[in-house]
C-alpha cells in the first residue's frame, strides 16, 4: 500500500515539476556591481543620453500598484496538453500499481483535507493584504503609480550619480550605510582610471512586493524590472561587458522612511531642514523624511 | 534565540536595519583593504581584526602588492544564530559575496596571481557583538573627546581633533571573518 502512495506521489510531483517549468528563469556594473559582465567589448561607440522610455500598455497586477510588466500566460494549447499527459500519466501508475476501490476513498479524503486547508491559507493572505493595504494608505500619500514613478527616478538618480561620481547627490538619496559602501565602491574605481556607463535605459515595470513598519520607519520592497546598457570603460575602452547590449535587470529595492518626524534641533532647538541644523551644524540622520534606498538587489539579469 | 526574543531584549534591534549594517560593513572592510586605508573602517571592527587586516596590508605594501577584491557585491546576508554571553548579544550571519579575487602590482595594478576575468562566490561566516549595557545613540551626534557636531557614519574619525569615534559603545562591531 506504501509502495502504491509512493509511486502515485512520485509520479505527480515529477509531472507538477515539469509543468512549472516551462518558463525557464535565468539567473548569470550598475552601482554597487549588481550586473554580471560577460568578457570583452566592442571599440566604437555612438553616445545616448540616459533616460528612459515608457511602454504602451499598463495592466494591474497581482501585487499592490500598476505595471505595464505582462507575465507570459500559458496558451490554452499547452494547458490541456499538460492535462492529458497528467491525466494519462495518473492511469498509467493506477493500473501499474493496482489501485483499488478504498484507495480512491482515501485519495478523495485527503484532497478534501488538502482544499480546507488551501482555503484556510487563502483567508489568511486576504487579512495580510488588508493589513498591508491599510499601510500603503497610511504611508504612501500620492496615488501608487505616482509613487512607483518616483522610485523609479530615485533609481535612475541614483544610476547616474554612480556613473559620474556625484558623492553629493548619491548622498541625498542613499542611507547613510549605502552612501558608505556605495563611495568606497567607487573609489576602488576611480583608483584604476574605470568608469562604470550607463545608459539607454527603458522601464518595464515595477510593483509593490511588500510594506512593514519596525522601530520608528517604514519599509517598502519596490520589484523593479528595467533594460539598459551597461559596461566598464577604462581610457575610454570597454574592459568589462558590451557597449551595445541591453541587459534587463530585475531589481528589488528597499526604501526606507522614518516614521518619527524630528523638526528641531535637539542640540539647540532650531529648526532643521532635511538631516541638517543651519544654526549649529548638528548631523540628525534620522530627521529626513524622505524615501531613501537602503537596498539594491539584482533578482536576475538577461 | 530567535530574532523577536532578542527585539524583547533590545528594541533597538531591526533585523533590515541589521543586514544592512552587515554588508555595508563587510564591503568597507573589504574596500579598505584594496586601497590601503584601514583608518576607514576602524570603528565598525574589533581591534583584533582591524589588527589582523591591516598587518596583512603592510606585508602586501612591503612587496608592492595590492589585495583586489574587483566587482564587490553581496548576494545575500542571512542570521544563522543568535546567542548571548555575559556581556555581549552575538549573531552569526551567512554572507554570500561576489568578487575578482587577485593580487595586482600597487602602481600598475598588473596582475600577480589569482582570477582577474571573472567572479567568484564565496561565503563568509561573519560574527558581530554588540554591548548588553550598549548606550542610546544620540540623535544628534557629537565627538566623544571634543564635542563637536560629526557625522561620525561616514569615517568614524572626528574632523575637528582626529579622534576615532568609538561604534563598540553603541552598536554591532564585526569581531570575526570565517
Amino acid at each position: 500500500m506504501k509502495n502504491k502512495h509512493f509511486i502515485l506521489i512520485m509520479t505527480i510531483g515529477i509531472l507538477l515539476i515539469g509543468l512549472s517549468t516551462y518558463k525557464s528563469i535565468e539567473v548569470k556594473a550598475d552601482s554597487g556591481f549588481d550586473t554580471s559582465y560577460s568578457s570583452g567589448g566592442s571599440s566604437s561607440s555612438s553616445h545616448s543620453s540616459s533616460g528612459f522610455s515608457s511602454s504602451s500598455s499598463y495592466s494591474s497586477s497581482s501585487y499592490w500598484g500598476s505595471s505595464n510588466y505582462e507575465r507570459r500566460d500559458p496558451e490554452s494549447w499547452e494547458i490541456i496538453s499538460a492535462l492529458i499527459v497528467l491525466i494519462v500519466g495518473i492511469i498509467i501508475v493506477f493500473k501499474k500499481a493496482g489501485f483499488k476501490k478504498e484507495d480512491f476513498i482515501k485519495l478523495k479524503e485527503a484532497s478534501e483535507k488538502y482544499a480546507e486547508e488551501y482555503k484556510n491559507a487563502q483567508k489568511y493572505a486576504g487579512e495580510q493584504r488588508k493589513e498591508k493595504q491599510k499601510l500603503i494608505e497610511k504611508h504612501i500619500k500620492t496615488d501608487i503609480n505616482v509613487f512607483l514613478n518616483d522610485r523609479y527616478l530615485d533609481y535612475l538618480k541614483v544610476q547616474e550619480d554612480w556613473m559620474n561620481f556625484n558623492y553629493e547627490g548619491l548622498r541625498e538619496i542613499l542611507t547613510d550605510e549605502l552612501y558608505n559602501q556605495y563611495k568606497m565602491q567607487l573609489e576602488t574605481l576611480k583608483e584604476k582610471n574605470q568608469k562604470n556607463v550607463m545608459k539607454r535605459f527603458k522601464y518595464i515595470g515595477s510593483y509593490i512586493l511588500d510594506i512593514y513598519e519596525e522601530s520608528e520607519r517604514v519599509v517598502i520592497i519596490v520589484e523593479l524590472i528595467v533594460s539598459f546598457v551597461d559596461y566598464i570603460e577604462q581610457n575610454g575602452k570597454v574592459v568589462r561587458g558590451k557597449r551595445f547590449k541591453k541587459i534587463t535587470h530585475d531589481y528589488l529595492l528597499h526604501f526606507i522612511k522614518n516614521t518619527k518626524t524630528i523638526d528641531k534641533c535637539p542640540n539647540c532647538g532650531a529648526k532643521i531642514e532635511d538631516n541638517k541644523c543651519k544654526y549649529c551644524g548638528s548631523i540628525i540622520p534620522t530627521a529626513n523624511n524622505k524615501w531613501l534606498l537602503s537596498k539594491k538587489k539584482s533578482l536576475k539579469q538577461k | 534565540m530567535t530574532v523577536e526574543q532578542l527585539i524583547q531584549k533590545d528594541n533597538s534591534f531591526s533585523e533590515s536595519g541589521f543586514i544592512s549594517k552587515v554588508d555595508n560593513t563587510f564591503i568597507m572592510l573589504l574596500s579598505a583593504i584594496m586601497t590601503d586605508n584601514m583608518p576607514r573602517v576602524k570603528h565598525k571592527i574589533s581591534d583584533e581584526l582591524y589588527n589582523k587586516y591591516t598587518n596583512y596590508v603592510n606585508e602586501l605594501n612591503s612587496k608592492n602588492t595590492r589585495q583586489m577584491y574587483d566587482e564587490l557585491n553581496v548576494k545575500s546576508t542571512h542570521i544563522n544564530e543568535i546567542t548571548e554571553d555575559e556581556e555581549n548579544y552575538i549573531i552569526k550571519v551567512l554572507l554570500v559575496s561576489r568578487y575578482m579575487d587577485y593580487l595586482a602590482d600597487k602602481t600598475t595594478f598588473k596582475l600577480i596571481s589569482g582570477n582577474n576575468t571573472s567572479r567568484v562566490e564565496k561565503d563568509n561566516i561573519l560574527t558581530f557583538k554588540k554591548r548588553k549595557n550598549a548606550q542610546t545613540e544620540s540623535s544628534a551626534r557629537v565627538c566623544p573627546s571634543c564635542g563637536a557636531n560629526i557625522d561620525a557614519n561616514s569615517t568614524g574619525i572626528c574632523p575637528y581633533c582626529g579622534s576615532s569615534y568609538n561604534t563598540e559603545s553603541y552598536d554591532w562591531i564585526l569581531t570575526d571573518i570565517g
